[in-house]
């Protein structure tokens, strides 16, 4: 195409020749990046979410070192210089408040609930993902009647109403230990997220299927497993963080009741429990103090979980 | 006798009398969360009464912004509209009505046709409910009547059966089936202005030219002013009197059917035409506009084809083209060559146009040369 | 229609044993049985542990006791094939027609299927009769909660669809976070705390004021009742209002969000934007054309949610002692009666499938893109 072109050149003496790269000096204000590096920039954006983040730090932070840094042990009942039988309001010296009967520091009570009740919380809820990834990828993977008799059973297990079955199970085989605890409210907790896994592991199936057809090799699996598994990433994050704080809030009303962990480990679940009876006798900080911890745990492990749920999502803005 | 409220102080003069539609220096941004695009950045056409007009263009370049502007479609934040642009309807200027006015307006005398009519048709409705609906509300019938009229559409629109038809769901219909329901709903309350957004590209193309014809018939009948929008060159030939081509924003291009199609005055165009694949050109290699459209963050400074034009010089970097005259009847082109000392380029650019329109072969093997009788 | 309303229940079916399966069988797993609660008492011999084993059929293995228990078995016959299985023989009634068939044909009355669901271990009255007492205060709870809840979410919802990023908007996603990280019997203490301990203007537990009127669900209260409606519906509402705010908090939390997040989806359609280019008023758009597509998977969360109505009443019927289903369930989990607690779990897993069929079915009807 340079024929005329060189010859309006002769004529005017400036002509500048289509440069083919020319175009793409317009196109480096994109960078491109993978899909690690834009799920961290959104979630870096998500106000919320590193909040979220924050908290949970600091109440990790809180559980590992707390209840060394208390002055007092969680077991102390502490001299008082007179007997309150429904505890003391909250003071200087007790920031949160005495309980009533033994008179115990709720702040000591408070921190050292934190590791159990998180301990619980995060390990039910890796056993949980844990058994569902096993069992949808058993399903997903076997198919046929495998699959049709394990989501039989995922949808028997979901039709039991759960709190109704931790209750029943921790009452009659617990024994009022953490470990027990643990293990029970895992059992229960695997159902979502088998069913995310089978049907990422049903979708792979069908592209393995092509694949063999079309007969390419090993390196193509892998690019699958890469491809495919941040998709699953997201959702299952999203279960996750609505398992910890569902059973961090299940178990507190477990705990509660009397079924769950015993009152020598404290959970902010028994705390809670013993103070009931002293409501009406105006302890209102007792109970107070717990549950504001829950609360706070809670909303931030589902900050967390809504930031990772967008900067996961293929459609939400960077 | 208009009762314009002149609200946004300093309006024009309104446009002739045979001018349905007036469009002056429009600019729409878009406010998002990296900056504000300028999706349309100072357009100006006019549409006759009666006439049809293409507004041809890529995807991004403007054109559907330009449609939903006119009908008053988009949410005010993040869009905003330019100080200063005007569109005069009918006598009047559209863009400082109250909502209420242009509600009015909306659906009666100025009708939207839309790309996908799965979706933009309600599935849980029936189609003669959804048609209904906009009869009941512009010309005030009761439920019978605006029931009568829905079916009368479909008729007119060549749906067989339409009584039956009416009581039918979205999803119970074709493809072509749907789009002509949905300009039966466009055409219900016979408006002065048809806006066709990309109204076959969704279709194939057999049914793409049933649709199109009726499109034809419809304006002939009801005396209709048709604003095409479309990136296929092909149903812009057949269909429009004059064409408006967009690029990055602007009007890069504008002239009767003829003109522009047949001769090109802007690069851009004369791009877009020798890439169209046609039977002469068998043999040869396919031409392709190289380089992409910029995107809006990152225009270039002056013209905005500049990186891609096989044509340009240093002025086109520096110097942004405004739409200069390009022939004698009117037309205009956004391109530096319609200056009056480029005029050697510019004859040097048309020869090589018409060179590269000639690659290929006949048939029958032999070099085909445009001229050889 | 009909085709698939029948698939699904035949679908259901297994399902349903499987429940009755698991149910029976966590039951069991619990060292000691009925008897655990013995195992403290050392003044009840292992004689007479034996005696109430075998009274209540406790030393047969599990296998016939599932069967018995459910119906297929006749509990006359003893005898065990294979050591643990029951015999062909136990399988069939008193008038010689297998077991599980209604009474007028097999002549059996024991079993779930029949509707027998055993006797309290601890009162020794009807399991059936005492779900059936502790059932009507659930449903008034539930009931009115459902209502509420639903009410407020979804008006919240969309009035935060719509008017988005406003105060409104931002209020109420703060709302339903921290509504939806409380523990619900946390609230409940702390509202009894507010309402009753301090300020005394409402109850603090149970469902009526007992020094006014006999208690509830006798046959004295239903006189009184007749006698007084309004001071009766009044007293029950008193009661209610603290019980309901609980329950409902936490759900109008999670599911304002979600019908907030169903009425943007929806609004961002195509076809609204049709709507809105027909020249129909904001109203008309927002309540007809949007609004009913939203609502669809609303109706669906609904029907999943119906379990969660349940398992919100164990909560808050503890909390307040109102003698329902939930306290049901608590107290017979603490006395290890078990046949209360079998009977109320397979009385809500029922439930709660039925409640999904129900679901699937609305949702159906609602939406003229399915077909059955």
């Amino acid at each position: 195409m340079t024929q005329n072109i060189e010859q309006a050149a002769l004529v005017t003496g400036e002509i500048v020749e289509p440069d083919p790269t020319a175009a793409e000096d317009y196109e480096v204000g994109l960078k491109s990046l993978n899909q690690w590096q834009l799920a961290w920039r959104k979630f870096r954006n998500h106000k919320l979410a590193l909040i979220g983040l924050g908290l949970i730090g600091i109440l990790i932070a809180v559980a590992v070192v707390g209840p060394v840094l208390m002055p007092f042990n969680f077991t102390d009942v502490p001299k008082p210089d007179e007997i309150v039988g429904a505890g003391r309001a909250p003071s200087l010296a007790h920031p949160m408040g005495e309980t009533g009967g033994l008179q115990r520091d709720v702040l000591t009570l408070v921190v050292n609930g934190a590791r159990t009740s998180l301990l619980i919380g995060f390990t039910s809820m890796a056993i949980g993902v844990f058994i569902g990834t096993i069992v949808g990828a058993i399903a997903g993977f076997a198919g046929g009647v495998v699959d049709n008799l394990l989501m039989r059973l995922v949808d028997v297990m979901l039709s039991l109403p759960t709190l109704f079955v931790i209750l029943v199970a921790s009452r009659f085989l617990g024994n009022g230990t953490v470990a027990t605890v643990i293990v029970i409210f895992g059992l229960f907790s695997w159902m979502g997220v088998s069913r995310l896994v089978r049907s990422l592991f049903l979708s792979i199936r069908e592209r393995e299927f092509v694949e063999a057809a079309i007969a390419v090799g090993v390196r193509d699996r892998r690019i699958i497993f890469r491809h495919i598994l941040p998709n699953a990433f997201s959702p299952i994050v999203v279960v996750a963080s609505l398992l910890v704080a569902g059973n961090i809030i299940s178990e507190a009303f477990v705990s509660f009741l009397g079924f769950g962990v015993d009152p020598t480990s404290p959970t902010w679940g028994n705390i809670l429990s013993g103070g009931l009876q002293f409501i009406t006798q105006g302890n209102w900080w007792w109970p107070l103090f717990p549950g504001l911890a829950i609360i706070v745990t809670v909303l931030a492990v589902n900050f967390v979980g809504d930031g990772l749920r967008d900067a996961f999502d293929p459609r939400s803005r960077a | 006798m208009t009762e314009t409220s002149t609200v946004r102080a300093g309006l024009g003069a309104p446009p002739p009398e045979d001018t349905i539609l007036d469009v002056r220096n429009l600019r729409t941004y878009f406010k998002v969360m990296d900056g504000t695009v300028p999706a349309v950045d100072g357009i100006n056409f006019s549409l006759g009464r009666g006439q049809t007009l293409g507004i041809v263009g890529e995807s991004g370049s403007g054109k559907s912004v330009t449609a939903m502007t006119i009908m008053r479609l988009l949410d005010i934040p993040p869009a905003e509209i330019g100080e200063g642009s005007e569109i005069w309807f009918d006598g009047r200027e559209v863009l400082s009505l109250p909502d209420g006015e242009m509600r009015r307006i909306r659906g009666n005398e100025m009708a939207m046709i839309f790309q996908e009519p799965l979706t933009s048709l309600n599935p849980v409705f029936t189609v003669g409910d959804q048609i209904g609906e906009q009869v009941k509300l512009h010309m005030k019938v009761k439920d019978r009547e605006a029931r009568d009229h829905a079916v009368e559409m479909l008729r007119l629109v060549g749906i067989p059966s339409p009584e039956r038809r009416a009581k039918q769901y979205p999803h119970e219909l074709s493809g072509g089936m749907r789009q002509r329901v949905m300009i039966a709903m466009a055409l219900s309350c016979e408006p002065k202005l048809l806006i066709a957004d990309e109204p076959t590209t969704a279709l194939d193309v057999t049914v793409q030219a049933q649709i199109l014809e009726l499109l034809r018939a419809i304006q002939q009948r009801t005396g209709a002013a048709l604003m095409l929008i479309t990136h296929d060159l092909g149903v812009v030939a057949e269909m429009v009197d004059n064409v408006v081509v967009m690029y990055a924003g602007q009007v890069v291009e504008q002239g009767t059917v003829e003109e522009v199609l047949i001769e090109p005055r802007m690069p851009y165009t004369m791009g877009l035409i020798e890439s169209i694949p046609t039977v002469e050109k068998r043999g040869g290699k396919l031409s392709a506009i190289h380089g992409v459209v910029p995107s809006p963050f990152h225009l270039p400074p002056a013209c905005r084809f500049e990186p891609r034009c096989p044509y340009r010089w240093e002025t086109c970097r520096q110097v942004p083209p405004e739409l200069y005259p390009a022939g004698p009847s009117g037309r205009t082109a956004r391109c530096h060559l319609h200056l009056a000392e480029a005029a050697p380029r510019r004859e040097a650019a048309i020869a090589q146009h018409d060179q590269n329109m000639q690659v290929g072969r006949r048939l029958d093997g032999t070099p085909d040369r445009i001229g050889d009788a | 229609m009909m085709k698939f309303v029948l698939r699904r229940v035949l679908q259901a079916i297994p399902v349903l044993f499987g429940i009755t399966v698991v149910v029976y069988g966590i039951l069991l797993a619990a060292p000691g049985g009925p008897t655990a609660k013995f195992a403290n008492n050392p003044r009840i011999t292992q004689e007479q542990r034996d005696k109430f084993k075998e009274a209540w059929g406790l030393d047969q293995p599990i296998p016939v006791q599932y069967c018995r228990w459910m119906g297929f078995c006749n509990p006359e016959t003893n005898g065990t094939f294979l050591g643990s299985m029951p015999t062909p023989a136990a399988l069939v009634g008193p008038t010689g027609l297998p077991n599980f068939l209604p009474e007028f044909l097999s002549g059996a009355t024991n079993g779930v299927l029949h509707g027998d669901f055993g006797y309290s271990i601890d009162s020794g009255e009807k399991v059936s009769d005492r779900i059936v007492r502790a059932a009507l205060p659930t449903f008034i709870l539930a009931g009115v909660a459902l209502v509420v809840w639903l009410t407020i979410a979804i008006v919240l919802g969309v009035y935060a669809a719509i008017h988005r990023y406003s105060l409104f908007d931002n209020a109420a996603t703060v709302f339903s976070y921290v509504g939806f990280a409380m523990p619900t019997f946390w609230l409940g203490i702390m509202l009894i705390f507010i309402f009753a301990g301090a300020l005394h203007w409402l109850p603090a537990s149970g469902m009526t004021d007992t020094r006014a009127s006999p208690p509830f669900g006798s046959d004295k209260y239903w006189e009184y009742f007749g006698n007084n409606p309004l001071a009766a519906l009044g007293d029950i509402g008193k009661h209610l209002i603290l019980p309901v705010i609980t329950l409902v908090v936490v759900n109008i939390a999670g599911d304002s969000r979600f019908v907030r997040a169903s009425m943007l989806e929806s609004l961002g359609q195509d076809y609204v934007r049709t709507a809105k280019a027909k020249g129909l008023p904001a109203r008309v758009v927002n309540f007809k054309h949007a609004l009913r597509n939203a609502l669809l998977p609303v109706i669906t969360n609904i029907g999943l949610e119906i379990p969660f109505l349940f398992t919100g009443a164990i909560v808050t019927e503890t909390i307040f002692s109102w003698p329902g289903i939930g306290k049901l369930t608590i107290d017979s989990t603490r006395n290890f009666d078990y046949p209360i607690l079998m009977g109320v779990l397979l009385v809500t897993s029922v439930l709660v499938v039925f409640a999904n069929l129900l679901a699937d079915i609305a949702y159906g009807i609602v939406d003229p893109r399915i077909k059955y």
